[in-house]
């Protein structure tokens, strides 16, 4: 899903925090240091993440033009992971499990056998298949401090935080209402409103009010319970 | 109350925009100027879900052209259900348009589909995607700060959703002039409470 060309589904963040002077030098460098480097079959991991080009997840030279447009920072994260066909790899072990025993004239095998087996099948399997691939796009306004990413998947938005802040040493920030109206020019007696701000029922008030209590009692009822057990 | 307890519990907040928008789309029969971007075209557009307004778990979803003036959108207002998600539609300047979801809880978009782009070269039209998203962010933006401007001001409580509540039982509220009205006293009560914090 791309900045470059498809569809427009997007989250948006605010970038917390300042550029210094010679940004240009220091993020390239530190997003070099963090490019995506492929996985291979004889390592632990089971997952890699890292920077790519933007719209090229095969690019991760990362260039100074490929990063920088104008007051735009562009990048791709690249997300790539072992996914080993299940039923193989069980199909697999039970062989392996039953050449061992019948060569060791055991009747079982331990946790830590087991555990031994399975790795060099796995191992063995990836030098089989491709790691799965997932790619996002993000452009980020280097004036407003605006980030745009193109994934709205929770899990994926909390890797993207953590590979940002690690490279670029400052904070993302997801809009929601609250951070959306936050980012708003609002006076000290508006920023005091919205810290204490509670919900508007439009439907008949004595019916919300009802609501609202019996919502209000069933959480205490709930909280209560809890306690008890 | 820690940020992030803060950032769930008002969520609310987008689900009050988006009727609030609804509200304004119908009072002005959806034209009316955005922010710096002038005269705009808004109205929903073939999809609105909606939410008990406390219990979360009722839920109807409506389809079709203009979903928001069905006699069951009226309804479910009335039963409480408050809008979540919407699809809108939005043309700037007589020619510019934009149709896209609106995720109220999430504040986000989704499926955005931008106006034409015409130039060629793949690094212009980079720039034009991101002029035109940024657009759309900036009509979002802007239409919310309006919102919190009213929201957040003691005309909320006394003027604004009194008004609303009358719409959602049919009945008349403000009309456009007195709704301007009431923007132009917010702004001037925020420009009061701003001059006041400067001294």
């Amino acid at each position: 899903m791309g900045a470059l060309a498809g569809p427009l589904t997007v989250a948006k963040f605010t970038v917390r925090g300042e550029l210094t002077d010679d940004f240009h030098t220091t993020f390239l460098k530190a997003i070099r240091h963090r490019a995506f480097k492929p996985l291979t079959p004889d390592e632990e991991a089971e997952e890699r993440i890292g920077w790519c080009a933007v719209g090229s997840p095969l690019d991760a030279e990362l260039s100074h033009d490929a990063v920088f447009y104008n007051s735009y920072l562009n990048l791709g994260l690249r997300i790539d992971k072992w996914r080993l066909p299940a039923t193989l790899l069980k199909a697999e072990l039970n062989d392996a499990i039953a050449e061992r025993l019948q060569k060791t004239g055991k009747e079982r095998l331990g946790k830590t056998e087991k555990d031994e087996l399975k790795d060099r099948i796995a191992t063995r399997l990836k030098k089989r298949i491709l790691p799965s691939m997932r790619h996002f796009d993000l452009v980020w306004n280097l004036d407003s401090m605006v980030l745009w990413f193109w994934s709205q998947s929770q899990k994926t938005q909390e890797q993207l935080s953590v590979l940002f802040e690690q490279t670029f040493g400052l904070e993302l920030v997801l809009h929601s209402p609250y951070v959306a109206a936050t980012a708003l020019d609002l006076t000290e007696s508006e920023a005091q409103a919205l810290s204490t701000v509670e919900a508007t029922p439009f439907h008949a008030a004595k019916k919300a009010e009802r609501e609202r209590a019996r919502d209000k009692t069933r959480a205490e009822d709930r909280a209560q319970a809890e306690e008890e057990e | 109350m820690d940020l992030v307890d803060r950032i769930e519990t008002s969520r609310f907040l987008g689900s009050e925009f988006l009727t609030w928008l609804w509200f304004k789309i119908e009072l002005f029969e959806g034209t009316f100027d955005i922010g710096e971007l002038g005269s705009t075209e808004v109205w929903f557009d073939t999809a609105m879900a909606l939410v008990g307004w406390v219990d979360e778990g009722e839920k109807i979803t409506l389809r079709g052209t203009a979903p928001s003036s069905t006699p069951e959108a009226a309804e479910a207002l009335r039963q409480g259900k408050v809008p979540h998600k919407a699809s809108l539609r939005m043309v700037v300047g007589g020619n510019e348009e934009y149709v896209f979801t609106f995720n109220a809880r999430a504040f986000s978009v989704s499926g955005v589909k931008i106006p034409a782009i015409l130039t060629e070269a793949a690094e212009e039209q980079f720039y034009e995607r991101m002029r035109l998203l940024e657009q759309l962010d900036e009509l979002i933006v802007s239409l919310y700060d309006e919102f919190v401007l009213l929201r957040l001001s003691p005309l909320w409580d006394g003027e604004v959703a009194p008004a609303m509540r009358e719409w959602v039982r049919g009945k008349e509220s403000l009309t456009p002039r007195s709704y301007a009205g009431l923007v132009q006293r917010a702004l001037a009560q925020r420009d009061a409470g701003a001059r006041k914090k400067r001294k």
